[in-house]
C-alpha cells in the first residue's frame, strides 16, 4: 500500500511517516500543495493525506483539482480548525475524512486503514475473529476456545471496535467517540472501568490475554498479547 | 481668510443652539412687530378719512343752516387754525371750477381730480384720494364732497403727524429690538451651556478613562434629566466592560496557571527521560504519561473553546430533534460502570420519552457533565439520582447525589471557570465541567442551579425551555 503524505510541518510529517511506515504502509511526503498535486498525479496512491494549510496550493484547492482531472484517490484531511463548517467545507471539496489536529496516531492509523478498506470495496465481514475469538455479527454471539461469552450491548459495540481494529492500538478518544458517540473525554476512568469489565468477560479465565494497554496511548486486541 | 472664518459655521454644538435661539427670537419678535405696525397704520389711516367725512358733513350743514358766505369764513378759519401749510380747503363746482379756495402757496401742485367729480355726479357722497405732492414733505390725505347743488367741497390736510408717530415706534422699536435680540442671544448661551454641561462631563471623563484612569465615572447629579440618563447609561457601560475586562484578566491568570502547570509536568517528564538513564520499559511510562498529560490539555483548551463558543453564541447550531430520555439514559449506562467500580448506585427517573429541538452532543456534554462531577463526589455505597421532567413548556433535568456536598462559602462560585473547591483538588478534573454546564445552557435559553447540604450531598438542576417542535412528538405510546 503507497500513501501520499502532504504536509508543510516537517515534525509532524517525520512522525507520521515513521509510523504508517511501521504500520506496513509505503510513505511519500511533499511539504507544500504544488508538489503534492503534482505528486498524486503523476503515482497512483491507495490514500492521500493533505494537510489544509500548505503554501503555495492550499488543501482544499488541491482536493478540488484533484477531483476535477477525475483522480478519485481517497483522501484524508487534517487540520487545525476543529468547527463542524470546516468538516463539512473539506467533506465538500472531496475529502473523503477529516481529521482535527492534534490527533493520536493510533486514529489516524484507523482512519487510512479504514479508507483503503472501503475503497476497495471490502465486502462487510459477518464474522469477526481474533485467535480463538469469534464474533458473530449477525446473531451477536460472542464465542472464545468454544466457550459462549455473555455481553452487554456496550460490551459487544466496545469488543467489536476493537476486533475491527485488532492489530492497532485504539486511543480513549476513539472509543468514546466510536462506541459511545461522545465526543470528549469525561474526567472519571470511563474507558479504563468498561475496559476492565470486558477483560474480566474476555481475558479472565483464558492464558492468552488478547487486550492489552498500551500505557499513554490507549488498548489494542491482538492475537500475540503478553499481559502487561 | 477671516472672512472665511467667519462665513464658516461655526462648530460648536452650544455656540449653534445659541444662534438658532437668537435668530428664531429676532424673527418672531419682528412679525410680531410688523404686524402690531400695520394695525396702528391701518387705525391712524381709517381715523384721518372719517375726520375728512365728519368735516364734510359739518360744512354740507353748515352750507344749509347758515349759508354759503359763512361757510366760506369758516374754510379760511379753519386753513389758519390747522396751519396753511398742513391744510387746504377748496369750494369747487361740478364741473371742476374752483369757486373759493384758502391760501394755496403751500399746495401749489393741486389739481382737480375730474375722475373724482365724475364719481360725485354718478351720485357718491365722498370719494377720498391720498396726493403725494412735490412741495410736501409728507404725503397728504384728500376728500371731495359734494355739500350743495353743483358745490363741492375739498379738504386736503398732511399726513405728517400720522408720519411722525409712526416713525416715533420705528425710532423707539429699533433699539429695543437689539437689545431684547443681545439678551436672547446670551439667554440662549446659557441655556445651551446650561444643557451642555453634563455632556461636557461625560467627554472629560471617557478622555480621562483613554487615557488610562479605568475607574472613573461621570460624577453623579440627580438632575432627572436626558443629560443624567446619558451619565448612568455611560456608567453603567464602564462598569460592564470592567467587568468583562475582570473575566478575562482572570481568564489569563487561569490560563497561566491552569494551562501551565500540565505543560511543565510534560516538560519535566520528557527533560528527566532525556537527562537520565532509564530502561525501556521507564521511557515507554513516561512517553504515556506525556500522552496524558497532552490529552487532558487539548481537553481544557477544547473545554475553554466550546465555554467560549456557547457563551458568546458563535457556534453553530444545528438543531435536531433529540429524545432526552435516550441521552439520559446513554450517559447513565456509560457511567454505570464506574458506579459499581465505587460501590455507588445510579437511579433514574424519567417519562417515557421527552423530545426537545436541541443539539444533541450539547445535551449529552452537560448531562455527562453532571453526572461525572455526582460521581467522582460520592463515597461508596451512595447513591446517584437523575431525574428529568417536563411541563409548561420546561424541562427539568436535575443530578443529585450523596455526596461530600459543597460548602456555602464555595456554592457561589462552582460555576466559574477553573473554580476547584479545596476538597475537590484532590480528583482528577479540569475545574472547567460546571461552567462548560453552565455555558451550555445558557446559550441553549436556560439556566444551571446548584444547591448543596456539605456531607449530605449535592442537587444540579437544569431548567432549559422546551422549544416548539414543528410536529408535536409528545405522544405516550
Amino acid at each position: 500500500m503507497r500513501l501520499l503524505l502532504v504536509e508543510d510541518d516537517l515534525k509532524l510529517a517525520s512522525f507520521i511517516s515513521k509510523g504508517l511506515r511501521q504500520g506496513g504502509f509505503a510513505v511519500d511526503h511533499c511539504a507544500d500543495g504544488e508538489d503534492g498535486l503534482h505528486m498524486a498525479l503523476s503515482e497512483p496512491y491507495d490514500a492521500a493525506i493533505v494537510d489544509i494549510m500548505l503554501p503555495k496550493l492550499d488543501g482544499l484547492s488541491l482536493i478540488d483539482e484533484l477531483r476535477r482531472r477525475k483522480n478519485n484517490t481517497p483522501v484524508i484531511i487534517l487540520s487545525a480548525k476543529r468547527s463542524v463548517d470546516d468538516r463539512i467545507k473539506g467533506l465538500q471539496a472531496g475529502g473523503d475524512d477529516y481529521l482535527v489536529k492534534p490527533f493520536s496516531f493510533a486514529e489516524l492509523l484507523a482512519r487510512v486503514q479504514a479508507l483503503i478498506r472501503r475503497a476497495s470495496g471490502t465486502s462487510e465481514p459477518t464474522t469477526l475473529e481474533v485467535a480463538d475469538l469469534s464474533m458473530d455479527l449477525h446473531s451477536r454471539k460472542v464465542v472464545r476456545g468454544g466457550q459462549k461469552i455473555d455481553l452487554s450491548p456496550l460490551e459487544f459495540s466496545l469488543l467489536e471496535y476493537l476486533m475491527r481494529n485488532a492489530g492497532n492500538v485504539v486511543s480513549k478518544t476513539m472509543i468514546m467517540e466510536h462506541v459511545w458517540d461522545y465526543n470528549f473525554d469525561p474526567q472519571t476512568n470511563v474507558v479504563e472501568v468498561r475496559i476492565s469489565k470486558l477483560r474480566d468477560k474476555v481475558d479472565e479465565d483464558f492464558e492468552k490475554k488478547l487486550i492489552r494497554t498500551v500505557y499513554g496511548a490507549g488498548y489494542v486486541l491482538e492475537e500475540d498479547s503478553q499481559a502487561p | 481668510m477671516y472672512l472665511k472664518k467667519i462665513l464658516r459655521p461655526p462648530s460648536t454644538l452650544a455656540l449653534r443652539l445659541t444662534l438658532w435661539y437668537a435668530g428664531i427670537f429676532t424673527i418672531s419678535t419682528l412679525v410680531a412687530f410688523g404686524a402690531f405696525y400695520l394695525a396702528i397704520s391701518t387705525v391712524i389711516s381709517k381715523h384721518r378719512d372719517l375726520d375728512l367725512r365728519g368735516d364734510v358733513q359739518e360744512y354740507s350743514a353748515m352750507l344749509v343752516t347758515k349759508g354759503i358766505g359763512e361757510v366760506k369764513a369758516e374754510m379760511s378759519w379753519d386753513a389758519l387754525s390747522d396751519g396753511q401749510e398742513h391744510t387746504f380747503l377748496r369750494l369747487l363746482s361740478l364741473d371742476g371750477k374752483e369757486l373759493a379756495a384758502t391760501d394755496m402757496s403751500a399746495w401749489r401742485s393741486v389739481r382737480t381730480d375730474s375722475q373724482a367729480l365724475e364719481k360725485l355726479k354718478g351720485g357718491a357722497d365722498y370719494v377720498l384720494e391720498t396726493l403725494d405732492l412735490p412741495e410736501q414733505e409728507f404725503k397728504a390725505r384728500t376728500v371731495y364732497g359734494s355739500i350743495g347743488p353743483d358745490l363741492v367741497l375739498q379738504i386736503g390736510e398732511s399726513l405728517e403727524e400720522d408720519a411722525e408717530f409712526l416713525a416715533l415706534h420705528r425710532t423707539v422699536f429699533i433699539p429695543v429690538m437689539a437689545a431684547m435680540v443681545i439678551v436672547a442671544a446670551i439667554i440662549g448661551w446659557l441655556m445651551a451651556r446650561r444643557a451642555l454641561i453634563g455632556v461636557e462631563e461625560v467627554t472629560q471623563t471617557a478622555i480621562e478613562i483613554s487615557k488610562g484612569a479605568m475607574d472613573k465615572r461621570v460624577p453623579f447629579k440627580a438632575r432627572g434629566d436626558e443629560i443624567e440618563r446619558l451619565a448612568t447609561t455611560f456608567n453603567y457601560m464602564l462598569d460592564r466592560i470592567n467587568l468583562l475586562i475582570k473575566g478575562m484578566r482572570e481568564m489569563s491568570d487561569n490560563i497561566a496557571h491552569d494551562l501551565r502547570s500540565p505543560l511543565a509536568r510534560i516538560r519535566g517528564v520528557a527533560e528527566m527521560g532525556l537527562i537520565t538513564s532509564h530502561t525501556e520499559e521507564e521511557h515507554k511510562a513516561m512517553a504515556g504519561s506525556m500522552v496524558e498529560e497532552c490529552d487532558r490539555l487539548l481537553g481544557m483548551i477544547n473545554a475553554m473553546l466550546d465555554i467560549a463558543e456557547a457563551e458568546s453564541g458563535t457556534g453553530e447550531n444545528t438543531l435536531e430533534e433529540v429524545d432526552l430520555v435516550r441521552v439520559v439514559q446513554r450517559a447513565c449506562e456509560l457511567f454505570q460502570a464506574i458506579a459499581e467500580e465505587n460501590s455507588l448506585t445510579i437511579a433514574a427517573d424519567l417519562p417515557k420519552n421527552c423530545l426537545v429541538y436541541g443539539e444533541a452532543r450539547k445535551l449529552q456534554r452537560m448531562v455527562a457533565n453532571l453526572l461525572d462531577n455526582a460521581l467522582k463526589f460520592t463515597p461508596p455505597q451512595g447513591s446517584v439520582t437523575v431525574s428529568l421532567k417536563a411541563d409548561n413548556g420546561q424541562i427539568t433535568i436535575s443530578v443529585s447525589d450523596t455526596g461530600i456536598g459543597i460548602s456555602e462559602d464555595d456554592l457561589p462560585y462552582v460555576f466559574k471557570r477553573f473554580y476547584r473547591c479545596d476538597n475537590s483538588r484532590a480528583q482528577q478534573g479540569t475545574g472547567l465541567g460546571l461552567s462548560l454546564v453552565k455555558a451550555i445552557a445558557g446559550s441553549l435559553g436556560g439556566s444551571v442551579n446548584a444547591s448543596s447540604h456539605l456531607g449530605k450531598g449535592s442537587t444540579f438542576t437544569i431548567t432549559l425551555p422546551q422549544l416548539p417542535l414543528s410536529h408535536q412528538f409528545q405522544s405516550s405510546s
